[in-house]
Protein backbone atom coordinates (compact mmCIF):
# COMPACT_ATOMS: atom_id res chain seq x y z
CA UNK A 1 0.00 0.00 0.00
CA UNK A 2 2.85 2.17 -0.18
CA UNK A 3 3.27 5.22 -1.02
CA UNK A 4 0.42 5.32 2.09
CA UNK A 5 1.52 2.31 4.35
CA UNK A 6 5.34 1.42 4.22
CA UNK A 7 6.99 -1.63 6.53
CA UNK A 8 6.82 -0.66 9.74
CA UNK A 9 3.47 1.00 10.17
CA UNK A 10 1.91 0.07 13.10
CA UNK A 11 -2.29 -0.87 11.48
CA UNK A 12 -5.62 -0.55 13.59
CA UNK A 13 -7.74 -2.97 12.55
CA UNK A 14 -11.09 -2.99 13.12
CA UNK A 15 -13.34 -6.79 12.46
CA UNK A 16 -16.85 -5.95 13.91
CA UNK A 17 -18.28 -4.85 10.13
CA UNK A 18 -20.86 -7.81 8.28
CA UNK A 19 -20.19 -5.75 5.59
CA UNK A 20 -17.56 -3.58 4.43
CA UNK A 21 -17.78 -0.96 1.60
CA UNK A 22 -15.73 -0.27 -1.16
CA UNK A 23 -12.57 1.96 -0.81
CA UNK A 24 -12.08 0.11 2.61
CA UNK A 25 -8.62 -0.99 3.27
CA UNK A 26 -9.15 -4.70 4.08
CA UNK A 27 -6.05 -7.43 5.47
CA UNK A 28 -7.25 -10.40 3.62
CA UNK A 29 -5.35 -13.35 5.50
CA UNK A 30 -5.72 -16.47 3.50
CA UNK A 31 -5.35 -20.31 5.24
CA UNK A 32 -1.73 -21.70 5.12
CA UNK A 33 -0.10 -18.12 4.19
CA UNK A 34 2.61 -16.83 6.92
CA UNK A 35 1.57 -12.84 6.50
CA UNK A 36 -1.50 -11.47 5.77
CA UNK A 37 -2.32 -9.06 2.34
CA UNK A 38 -3.12 -5.29 3.23
CA UNK A 39 -4.81 -4.34 -0.11
CA UNK A 40 -7.85 -1.94 -1.09
CA UNK A 41 -11.30 -3.33 -1.90
CA UNK A 42 -12.12 -2.60 -5.52
CA UNK A 43 -15.25 -4.75 -6.41
CA UNK A 44 -18.01 -5.69 -3.99
CA UNK A 45 -20.27 -8.65 -5.84
CA UNK A 46 -22.89 -10.25 -4.40
CA UNK A 47 -21.50 -13.84 -2.72
CA UNK A 48 -24.23 -16.34 -4.66
CA UNK A 49 -23.36 -20.16 -4.20
CA UNK A 50 -22.51 -20.22 -8.08
CA UNK A 51 -22.70 -23.89 -8.23
CA UNK A 52 -26.60 -23.64 -7.95
CA UNK A 53 -27.52 -20.04 -9.57
CA UNK A 54 -25.79 -21.45 -12.54
CA UNK A 55 -27.72 -24.60 -12.91
CA UNK A 56 -30.99 -22.89 -12.13
CA UNK A 57 -30.05 -20.14 -15.11
CA UNK A 58 -30.14 -17.46 -12.82
CA UNK A 59 -33.56 -18.61 -12.47
CA UNK A 60 -34.77 -16.14 -9.95
CA UNK A 61 -37.84 -18.32 -8.36
CA UNK A 62 -34.61 -21.18 -7.31
CA UNK A 63 -32.40 -19.16 -6.27
CA UNK A 64 -31.43 -19.02 -2.50
CA UNK A 65 -33.55 -17.05 -0.07
CA UNK A 66 -32.30 -13.52 0.77
CA UNK A 67 -30.43 -13.87 3.98
CA UNK A 68 -30.87 -11.21 6.12
CA UNK A 69 -27.22 -9.48 6.23
CA UNK A 70 -26.05 -9.07 2.40
CA UNK A 71 -23.64 -11.78 1.61
CA UNK A 72 -20.66 -10.11 -0.28
CA UNK A 73 -17.50 -11.33 -1.57
CA UNK A 74 -14.79 -8.73 -2.69
CA UNK A 75 -11.83 -8.09 -4.94
CA UNK A 76 -9.15 -6.11 -3.67
CA UNK A 77 -6.20 -4.31 -5.00
CA UNK A 78 -2.60 -2.17 -4.10
CA UNK A 79 -3.28 1.30 -4.59
CA UNK A 80 0.05 1.46 -6.50
CA UNK A 81 -0.18 -1.30 -9.04
CA UNK A 82 -1.90 -1.88 -12.23
CA UNK A 83 -3.69 -5.08 -11.54
CA UNK A 84 -6.46 -6.19 -8.94
CA UNK A 85 -5.18 -9.34 -6.54
CA UNK A 86 -6.26 -11.91 -8.54
CA UNK A 87 -2.82 -13.32 -8.98
CA UNK A 88 -2.14 -13.41 -5.18
CA UNK A 89 -4.91 -15.42 -4.42
CA UNK A 90 -4.61 -18.93 -3.94
CA UNK A 91 -4.89 -20.39 -7.35
CA UNK A 92 -8.40 -20.35 -8.71
CA UNK A 93 -9.79 -17.87 -6.24
CA UNK A 94 -11.13 -14.41 -7.71
CA UNK A 95 -12.72 -13.12 -5.09
CA UNK A 96 -12.00 -13.02 -1.59
CA UNK A 97 -14.94 -13.96 1.21
CA UNK A 98 -15.70 -11.97 4.37
CA UNK A 99 -14.41 -15.06 6.29
CA UNK A 100 -10.93 -14.50 5.46
CA UNK A 101 -10.51 -10.73 5.78
CA UNK A 102 -9.86 -10.08 9.60
CA UNK A 103 -10.54 -6.46 9.44
CA UNK A 104 -10.17 -3.01 7.57
CA UNK A 105 -7.77 -0.46 8.46
CA UNK A 106 -9.06 2.02 10.58
CA UNK A 107 -6.13 4.53 11.65
CA UNK A 108 -1.80 4.12 11.81
CA UNK A 109 1.13 5.13 13.69
CA UNK A 110 4.13 5.28 11.08
CA UNK A 111 7.51 3.72 11.90
CA UNK A 112 6.11 2.29 15.84
CA UNK A 113 6.77 -1.21 14.57
CA UNK A 114 10.44 -1.25 13.75
CA UNK A 115 11.56 -2.46 17.27
CA UNK A 116 9.59 -5.73 16.99
CA UNK A 117 10.62 -5.94 13.36
CA UNK A 118 14.34 -5.85 13.98
CA UNK A 119 13.89 -7.61 17.47
CA UNK A 120 12.17 -10.53 15.47
CA UNK A 121 14.06 -10.94 12.38
CA UNK A 122 17.90 -10.37 13.58
CA UNK A 123 17.59 -12.86 16.64
CA UNK A 124 20.55 -11.70 17.46
CA UNK A 125 19.91 -8.63 18.14
CA UNK A 126 17.56 -9.90 20.87
CA UNK A 127 21.11 -11.45 22.96
CA UNK A 128 22.98 -8.29 21.98
CA UNK A 129 19.84 -6.47 24.00
CA UNK A 130 19.40 -8.96 26.87
CA UNK A 131 23.87 -9.16 27.03
CA UNK A 132 23.89 -5.59 27.34
CA UNK A 133 21.10 -4.84 30.26
CA UNK A 134 22.80 -7.63 32.23
CA UNK A 135 26.29 -6.39 31.69
CA UNK A 136 25.23 -2.81 32.50
CA UNK A 137 23.05 -3.89 35.62
CA UNK A 138 26.24 -6.13 36.63
CA UNK A 139 28.87 -3.22 36.15
CA UNK A 140 26.76 -0.13 37.44
CA UNK A 141 28.71 1.19 40.51
CA UNK A 142 26.58 0.53 43.73
CA UNK A 143 26.92 3.33 46.36
CA UNK A 144 29.60 2.23 48.99
CA UNK A 145 28.06 1.24 52.74
CA UNK A 146 30.01 2.29 55.53
CA UNK A 147 29.43 2.01 59.36
CA UNK A 148 29.90 5.15 61.65
CA UNK A 149 31.15 3.82 64.69
CA UNK A 150 30.16 6.04 67.72
CA UNK A 151 31.54 5.91 70.76
CA UNK B 1 22.12 8.49 39.97
CA UNK B 2 24.12 10.09 37.22
CA UNK B 3 25.75 7.60 35.42
CA UNK B 4 25.58 7.75 31.43
CA UNK B 5 23.39 4.85 31.03
CA UNK B 6 20.66 6.38 33.40
CA UNK B 7 20.75 9.65 31.45
CA UNK B 8 21.23 8.05 28.27
CA UNK B 9 17.44 6.58 29.70
CA UNK B 10 15.89 9.57 30.98
CA UNK B 11 16.40 11.53 27.70
CA UNK B 12 15.06 8.20 25.26
CA UNK B 13 12.09 8.18 27.69
CA UNK B 14 11.30 11.73 27.56
CA UNK B 15 11.79 11.74 23.60
CA UNK B 16 9.27 8.96 23.08
CA UNK B 17 6.62 10.81 25.46
CA UNK B 18 7.09 14.05 23.72
CA UNK B 19 6.78 12.16 20.01
CA UNK B 20 3.81 10.09 21.48
CA UNK B 21 1.88 13.46 22.97
CA UNK B 22 3.11 14.94 19.12
CA UNK B 23 1.42 12.18 17.42
CA UNK B 24 -1.52 12.32 19.22
CA UNK B 25 -1.90 16.25 19.09
CA UNK B 26 -1.67 16.25 15.24
CA UNK B 27 -4.03 13.38 14.99
CA UNK B 28 -6.77 15.13 16.76
CA UNK B 29 -5.82 18.68 15.70
CA UNK B 30 -7.23 17.68 11.81
CA UNK B 31 -10.80 18.10 13.31
CA UNK B 32 -10.44 21.79 14.43
CA UNK B 33 -9.94 22.91 9.85
CA UNK B 34 -13.18 22.87 8.10
CA UNK B 35 -13.72 20.91 4.95
CA UNK B 36 -16.20 21.13 2.33
CA UNK B 37 -15.69 18.81 -0.53
CA UNK B 38 -17.55 19.22 -3.97
CA UNK B 39 -17.85 17.22 -7.21
CA UNK B 40 -20.09 16.82 -10.00
CA UNK B 41 -20.24 13.46 -12.33
CA UNK B 42 -21.54 13.21 -15.69
CA UNK B 43 -21.83 9.71 -17.92
CA UNK B 44 -20.23 10.24 -21.27
CA UNK B 45 -20.69 6.76 -22.82
CA UNK B 46 -21.29 3.59 -22.27
CA UNK B 47 -20.60 0.40 -24.07
CA UNK B 48 -21.37 -2.90 -23.40
CA UNK B 49 -18.86 -5.46 -24.53
CA UNK B 50 -18.24 -9.61 -24.41
CA UNK B 51 -14.79 -10.29 -24.23
CA UNK B 52 -11.55 -10.72 -21.96
CA UNK B 53 -11.77 -7.91 -19.12
CA UNK B 54 -8.51 -9.39 -17.59
CA UNK B 55 -5.89 -11.44 -18.61
CA UNK B 56 -6.73 -14.20 -16.44
CA UNK B 57 -10.59 -14.28 -17.41
CA UNK B 58 -11.16 -18.39 -17.65
CA UNK B 59 -13.54 -17.66 -20.53
CA UNK B 60 -15.57 -14.27 -22.47
CA UNK B 61 -17.79 -12.66 -20.08
CA UNK B 62 -19.61 -9.37 -20.77
CA UNK B 63 -18.67 -5.90 -18.91
CA UNK B 64 -19.48 -2.96 -19.79
CA UNK B 65 -16.66 0.36 -20.64
CA UNK B 66 -18.11 3.64 -19.03
CA UNK B 67 -16.91 6.91 -20.09
CA UNK B 68 -17.50 10.06 -17.60
CA UNK B 69 -16.78 13.90 -16.56
CA UNK B 70 -15.04 14.36 -13.60
CA UNK B 71 -15.14 18.32 -11.84
CA UNK B 72 -14.01 17.54 -8.46
CA UNK B 73 -12.85 20.20 -5.65
CA UNK B 74 -11.08 18.22 -2.65
CA UNK B 75 -8.60 21.07 -1.63
CA UNK B 76 -10.31 21.21 1.96
CA UNK B 77 -9.01 17.75 2.83
CA UNK B 78 -5.35 18.65 2.76
CA UNK B 79 -4.55 19.73 6.11
CA UNK B 80 -0.95 19.78 7.85
CA UNK B 81 -1.52 16.25 8.62
CA UNK B 82 -2.60 14.93 4.97
CA UNK B 83 0.02 12.35 3.78
CA UNK B 84 -2.31 11.57 0.64
CA UNK B 85 -5.77 11.56 -0.57
CA UNK B 86 -6.68 8.30 -2.63
CA UNK B 87 -10.01 9.33 -4.95
CA UNK B 88 -12.42 6.74 -7.19
CA UNK B 89 -15.63 6.57 -8.71
CA UNK B 90 -17.77 3.49 -8.13
CA UNK B 91 -20.52 2.11 -10.33
CA UNK B 92 -23.28 1.03 -8.45
CA UNK B 93 -25.31 -1.75 -10.46
CA UNK B 94 -28.09 -4.32 -10.13
CA UNK B 95 -26.95 -8.26 -9.85
CA UNK B 96 -28.43 -10.49 -12.46
CA UNK B 97 -29.99 -12.17 -10.08
CA UNK B 98 -32.77 -9.90 -8.13
CA UNK B 99 -32.68 -11.50 -5.02
CA UNK B 100 -29.02 -10.40 -4.66
CA UNK B 101 -27.40 -7.24 -3.71
CA UNK B 102 -26.61 -4.70 -5.86
CA UNK B 103 -22.73 -4.75 -7.12
CA UNK B 104 -20.23 -2.16 -6.82
CA UNK B 105 -17.04 -1.73 -8.80
CA UNK B 106 -14.33 1.16 -8.65
CA UNK B 107 -13.81 2.24 -12.73
CA UNK B 108 -11.64 5.09 -11.99
CA UNK B 109 -8.93 5.87 -8.82
CA UNK B 110 -5.92 8.34 -8.64
CA UNK B 111 -3.33 8.85 -5.87
CA UNK B 112 -3.09 12.93 -4.81
CA UNK B 113 0.10 13.04 -2.68
CA UNK B 114 -0.15 16.21 -0.46
CA UNK B 115 2.84 18.72 -0.40
CA UNK B 116 4.71 17.66 2.25
CA UNK B 117 4.61 14.08 0.79
CA UNK B 118 6.22 15.46 -2.59
CA UNK B 119 8.56 17.86 -0.44
CA UNK B 120 9.99 15.96 2.41
CA UNK B 121 11.48 18.65 5.09
CA UNK B 122 15.30 16.89 5.70
CA UNK B 123 17.72 18.66 8.37
CA UNK B 124 20.28 19.36 5.08
CA UNK B 125 17.39 21.31 3.61
CA UNK B 126 19.18 24.10 5.77
CA UNK B 127 22.82 22.91 4.86
CA UNK B 128 22.16 24.31 1.94
CA UNK B 129 23.05 28.09 1.83
CA UNK B 130 26.52 27.73 4.03
CA UNK B 131 29.36 28.32 2.83
CA UNK B 132 31.58 24.88 1.45
CA UNK B 133 34.13 24.06 4.12
CA UNK B 134 37.70 24.07 2.61
CA UNK B 135 37.26 26.33 -0.32
CA UNK B 136 36.41 29.99 -0.90
CA UNK B 137 33.67 28.82 -2.70
CA UNK B 138 30.01 30.24 -1.57
CA UNK B 139 27.00 28.31 -3.21
CA UNK B 140 25.39 30.53 -5.89
CA UNK B 141 23.08 33.26 -4.45
CA UNK B 142 19.81 33.11 -6.55
CA UNK B 143 19.85 36.60 -8.51
CA UNK B 144 16.33 38.11 -7.52
CA UNK B 145 14.87 37.51 -10.72
CA UNK B 146 15.01 33.95 -10.51
CA UNK B 147 13.61 33.56 -7.32
CA UNK B 148 10.73 35.77 -8.31
CA UNK B 149 10.37 33.22 -11.39
CA UNK B 150 9.93 30.43 -8.95
CA UNK B 151 7.50 32.89 -6.79
CA UNK B 152 5.71 32.37 -9.89
CA UNK B 153 6.40 29.20 -10.47
CA UNK B 154 4.82 28.13 -7.07
CA UNK B 155 1.74 30.02 -7.59
CA UNK B 156 1.15 28.25 -10.34
CA UNK B 157 0.97 25.02 -9.02
CA UNK B 158 -2.24 23.51 -9.24
CA UNK B 159 -4.03 23.33 -5.33
CA UNK B 160 -3.89 19.41 -5.28
CA UNK B 161 -7.54 18.22 -4.78
CA UNK B 162 -8.76 19.82 -8.31
CA UNK B 163 -9.75 17.21 -10.59
CA UNK B 164 -10.92 18.27 -13.70
CA UNK B 165 -11.73 14.85 -16.32
CA UNK B 166 -13.37 15.20 -19.42
CA UNK B 167 -14.16 12.28 -21.36
CA UNK B 168 -12.37 10.07 -19.42
CA UNK B 169 -11.86 6.37 -20.40
CA UNK B 170 -12.03 4.71 -17.12
CA UNK B 171 -9.03 2.28 -15.66
CA UNK B 172 -11.67 -0.46 -14.65
CA UNK B 173 -14.37 -2.92 -16.33
CA UNK B 174 -17.35 -3.48 -14.91
CA UNK B 175 -18.42 -7.16 -14.54
CA UNK B 176 -20.74 -9.68 -12.88
CA UNK B 177 -20.31 -12.48 -10.84
CA UNK B 178 -22.09 -14.33 -13.48
CA UNK B 179 -20.24 -13.42 -16.68
CA UNK B 180 -24.00 -11.60 -17.89
CA UNK B 181 -24.81 -7.82 -17.32
CA UNK B 182 -27.96 -7.57 -16.45
CA UNK B 183 -29.43 -5.25 -19.48
CA UNK B 184 -31.75 -2.03 -18.51
CA UNK B 185 -29.63 -1.63 -14.89
CA UNK B 186 -29.85 0.98 -12.88
CA UNK B 187 -26.43 2.44 -12.82
CA UNK B 188 -24.86 5.67 -10.81
CA UNK B 189 -21.77 6.65 -10.36
CA UNK B 190 -20.22 7.79 -6.86
CA UNK B 191 -17.26 9.81 -6.18
CA UNK B 192 -15.32 8.37 -3.28
CA UNK B 193 -12.20 9.55 -1.19
CA UNK B 194 -9.95 8.33 1.97
CA UNK B 195 -7.77 10.45 3.31
CA UNK B 196 -4.29 9.05 4.08
CA UNK B 197 -2.79 11.17 6.80
CA UNK B 198 0.65 11.37 8.35
CA UNK B 199 -0.50 9.87 11.85
CA UNK B 200 -3.50 8.73 12.95
CA UNK B 201 -6.96 8.19 12.52
CA UNK B 202 -8.56 7.53 8.43
CA UNK B 203 -10.98 9.34 7.07
CA UNK B 204 -13.73 8.46 4.55
CA UNK B 205 -16.37 10.18 1.88
CA UNK B 206 -18.47 12.07 3.69
CA UNK B 207 -21.83 11.64 1.70
CA UNK B 208 -24.29 14.69 1.23
CA UNK B 209 -25.48 15.76 4.53
CA UNK B 210 -23.18 13.85 6.72
CA UNK B 211 -21.51 16.38 8.28
CA UNK B 212 -19.28 16.00 11.24
CA UNK B 213 -18.60 19.10 13.56
CA UNK B 214 -16.96 21.43 10.62
CA UNK B 215 -16.67 18.66 8.31
CA UNK B 216 -19.11 18.96 6.03
CA UNK B 217 -20.58 16.10 3.89
CA UNK B 218 -19.84 16.67 0.16
CA UNK B 219 -21.89 18.98 -2.27
CA UNK B 220 -22.91 16.60 -5.41
CA UNK B 221 -20.90 13.61 -6.56
CA UNK B 222 -23.42 11.72 -7.73
CA UNK B 223 -24.35 11.31 -11.41
CA UNK B 224 -27.63 10.47 -12.51
CA UNK B 225 -28.47 7.06 -12.89
CA UNK B 226 -28.15 5.83 -16.49
CA UNK B 227 -29.02 2.52 -17.97
CA UNK B 228 -26.97 0.16 -19.36
CA UNK B 229 -27.19 -0.36 -23.51
CA UNK B 230 -28.36 -3.97 -24.93
CA UNK B 231 -24.68 -6.48 -26.03
CA UNK B 232 -23.07 -4.44 -28.73
CA UNK B 233 -23.53 -6.70 -31.61
CA UNK B 234 -21.83 -6.37 -35.36
CA UNK B 235 -23.35 -3.13 -36.04
CA UNK B 236 -22.81 -1.10 -33.30
CA UNK B 237 -25.58 0.30 -33.50
CA UNK B 238 -26.77 0.37 -29.20
CA UNK B 239 -24.54 2.79 -27.60
CA UNK B 240 -25.71 5.06 -25.35
CA UNK B 241 -23.31 8.15 -26.28
CA UNK B 242 -23.91 11.74 -23.88
CA UNK B 243 -23.22 14.78 -25.92
CA UNK B 244 -22.15 17.30 -23.67
CA UNK B 245 -24.92 19.16 -21.68
CA UNK B 246 -27.79 16.80 -22.54
CA UNK B 247 -28.00 13.86 -20.67
CA UNK B 248 -30.11 11.78 -23.01
CA UNK B 249 -29.08 8.62 -24.47
CA UNK B 250 -28.65 8.89 -28.27
CA UNK B 251 -29.40 5.94 -30.71
CA UNK B 252 -28.21 4.32 -33.74
CA UNK B 253 -24.86 6.80 -33.88
CA UNK B 254 -21.26 5.69 -33.51
CA UNK B 255 -18.88 6.80 -30.75
CA UNK B 256 -18.30 10.84 -31.04
CA UNK B 257 -15.24 11.89 -29.24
Amino acid sequence: MEPAFYRGDVLFVWNRADVFEVGEIAVCWFKGRPLPMVHRIVQRMPDVHMETWKAAGGNESIAPSVPAIPQYQYLTKGDNNDRDDVPLYPPGQLYVKRSEIIGTIKGYVPYAGWVTILLSEHPWLKTAVFGAVGSFSLLRRRPKTTQKISG
Amino acid sequence: MHSSLVRVQNVFGYFTTVAFCTAIFVALSVLVTPQHPSASIQLRNVQVVKGRPHYYSPKKEEYAHIKFDLDADLSSLFNWNTKQVFVWITATYPSSSPTAPPSQAIIWDSIINSYSQLHPYTPFDAWKDLPIVGTNKVPAKKSKSASKKKVAEAEAEPTPGLVRLKNSKPKYQITDVTGKLASQANVTLELGWNVQPWVGALTWTAKEGQDFGRWKGIRGGKSEAFDLPALKGKSATQETVIQKGTPKPAEAKPVVP
